[in-house]
């Protein structure tokens, strides 16, 4: 990298950083006015059912929910920032600690997840540009546009029904074991294979139809290592950028998976947290989600221009 | 040489739009005709609906696609759960899309200051999970019915969209025509509506679609995690909700809702497909 190039990225760092900033704030803001300013009163909520109405004037001068509502979010971004995401209104525990207790689950099925859809769906794609075809192309439409068609809890009910109730080869919930993975697994990849597919289809077909491309089978090369290091080399950026910003988005987005196979992870105990009517609970998940996905989009960001030179 | 827009030799060239548009017809009619069609009161328990044992009913002569676990009617069920599909998936994406727009050509046409704000707020929105928050949403409510969840489901919705709305509305005001209406004199406002929106249409309806696809979805999920319309009403997701716990001796109750949703999603998406491929609605030909 040349010193020129190394300033407007570190303009560039700043500039992005001083985003993400904008945009945590903005997040924090909107659990907050979820957690504290919707109709439903947090501390009746804490206290209880049929708690006494004084009881309910302490919680509400402990949280001091009695103050302006400025003062109430600055208090909340203080506590924030000493990574302090409240109390459990139910479980008697801090949130932060909870959370950091299920994040492990989630991250490893939404890790696999994530290398399934890379591995198989731009392996799919890839082939399919690779040897064009009226059905093929056809076959991969209708598939791109079920996978993403399809609920995830969908896929996996029939899953479960099909391995575990008809063909008893599976178990039906729980982790640890490959086993257990197997089935989250596929029902997570579905639309995420169909999706990266028809991805990685559009921009390997294109790269082939590039002089570059023509030059190189010119040159002698055979079609197969045109395809894998010249097409697909050039094709995999805009997938690495699409990656980057989906696994954070996953970490999230594994709800339905976890909640189908009765996975311990962070949006399973969301939704647990939903009957029990467990505000910071729900509202630490959706927090600690979407600081992952700032994150990610300013990593992707940053990384951007040291893949392709091109892009400032 | 004249070009029929709705001829039948067009349509059969598209078979993707063709499609997408015949099942859409078919689930609108379906809707629509529910009270007519359904074979019992999708409410009703029904006795005979459950076989000894307490199990729900199979699929059989009387209940032609099974019964469920309260012995009611899994046909009835599915129809009248066409209606409030399509009912949240629409009221939805008239939500997202009334704010889309509102937002992203705001943003594209007064840029500066405004601009930056409000991508700020799409950034904001678009960082969450959508499903988590709407979760969290559906559940800080202090009622859910079919207005709450069309609402939750639209404001989750309206972000992408307006991104895409910003920028073409950025390149539409940059175009000569609009700039000869302001030599001509016209304002800001008829520039805006006269001379930019119009020509934003194609881009809404294939964003529409999509947000259609997408609002049915959300829809359906925040119903199988059961913060969706409370029970008993009859809506797809809380029928997959109810089929967590019966899958393994009533298949029936897990197979069709979600059949249901993923034709209807799919025919959105098709339709969508269909619109956005280079050359077809929108281009000037």
């Amino acid at each position: 990298m040349t010193s020129d190039s190394r300033v407007s990225w570190a303009a560039l760092l700043l500039r992005r950083l001083g985003g993400a900033a904008g945009t945590l704030l903005g997040v924090t803001l909107v659990t907050f006015l979820v957690v504290y300013r919707l109709p439903g009163d947090p501390a009746a909520l804490l206290a209880g059912p049929r708690a006494d109405p004084e009881v309910i004037a302490n919680i509400r001068r402990e949280l001091k929910l009695d103050q302006p509502l400025p003062l109430q979010y600055a208090d909340y971004l203080v506590r924030l920032a000493h990574l302090d995401l409240g109390q459990s209104y139910v479980r008697r525990e801090p949130v932060a600690e909870v959370i950091r207790r299920r994040l492990p689950q989630t991250l490893q099925l939404a890790l696999a997840g994530w290398l399934c859809w890379l591995l198989f769906g731009t392996a799919l794609g890839t082939w399919v540009a690779a040897r064009p075809g009226r059905w093929r192309e056809g076959a991969l439409l209708g598939f791109s546009i079920l996978g993403v068609s399809t609920p995830t809890f969908w896929v996996g009910l029939l899953l479960l029904y099909l391995f575990v109730t008809r063909w008893k080869l599976l178990p039906a919930g729980g982790s640890g074991t490959l086993r257990h993975l197997l089935l989250p697994l596929l029902a997570l990849s579905f639309a995420g294979v169909a999706y990266y597919a028809r991805v990685a289809h559009t921009t390997v077909r294109d790269a082939l139809a590039q002089d570059y491309v023509r030059t190189a089978r010119a040159k002698g090369l055979s079609f197969g290592s045109v395809v894998c290091r010249h097409a697909l080399r050039n094709a995999l950026l805009p997938l690495v950028t699409l990656a980057g910003a989906d696994l954070a988005a996953l970490l999230g987005g594994v709800v339905f998976t976890e909640s189908v196979f009765d996975w311990k992870g962070m949006g399973q105990l969301a939704v647990e947290s939903v009957a029990l009517v467990d505000l910071p609970m729900i509202l630490g998940v959706v927090l600690v989600s979407a600081i992952f996905v700032v994150l990610a989009n300013l990593i992707v960001d940053l990384l951007y221009p040291l893949l392709d030179p091109r892009i400032r | 040489m004249g070009r029929r827009i709705i001829g039948s030799h067009v349509l059969l060239r598209r078979p993707w739009l063709l499609l997408g548009g015949a099942l859409i017809c078919i689930l609108v009619a379906l809707a629509i005709g529910a009270p007519m069609f359904a074979p019992h009161d999708p409410l009703k328990q029904n006795r005979d609906g459950l076989v000894l044992g307490g199990a729900p009913a199979p699929p059989g002569r009387r209940y032609v696609l099974g019964a469920d676990s309260r012995g009611r009617d899994v046909l009835s069920r599915l129809l009248h759960g066409a209606r409030l599909s399509l009912a949240v998936g629409l009221g939805g994406t008239a939500v997202a899309m009334a704010l889309a727009l509102g937002v992203g050509v705001s943003a594209g046409f007064f840029g500066g200051t405004a601009d930056r704000f409000l991508m700020r707020c799409t950034d904001i929105v678009m960082a969450f999970p959508a499903i988590l928050l709407a979760v969290a949403l559906a559940a800080a409510l202090p009622q859910r019915n079919v207005v709450t969840l069309v609402l939750v489901v639209g404001f989750l919705n309206w972000a992408a969209p307006a991104r895409v709305f910003r920028s073409e509305t950025l390149t539409l005001r940059e175009r000569l025509y609009v700039e000869a209406a302001r030599s001509l004199g016209a304002g800001e406002f008829r520039t805006l509506v006269r001379h930019v929106l119009p020509h934003l249409a194609p881009t809404a309806l294939v964003l529409a679609r999509l947000a259609t696809a997408s609002t049915v979805l959300l829809a359906a999920g925040l119903s199988f995690l059961g913060v969706g319309i409370p029970a008993p009403a009859p809506t797809w997701g809380s029928m997959l909700h109810e089929a967590q716990t019966w899958y393994s001796v009533a298949p029936w109750l897990a197979f069709w809702p979600g059949a249901a949703v993923v034709v209807t999603v799919a025919a959105f998406n098709l339709i969508a497909f269909d619109l956005s491929r280079p050359g077809r609605a929108g281009e000037p030909r």
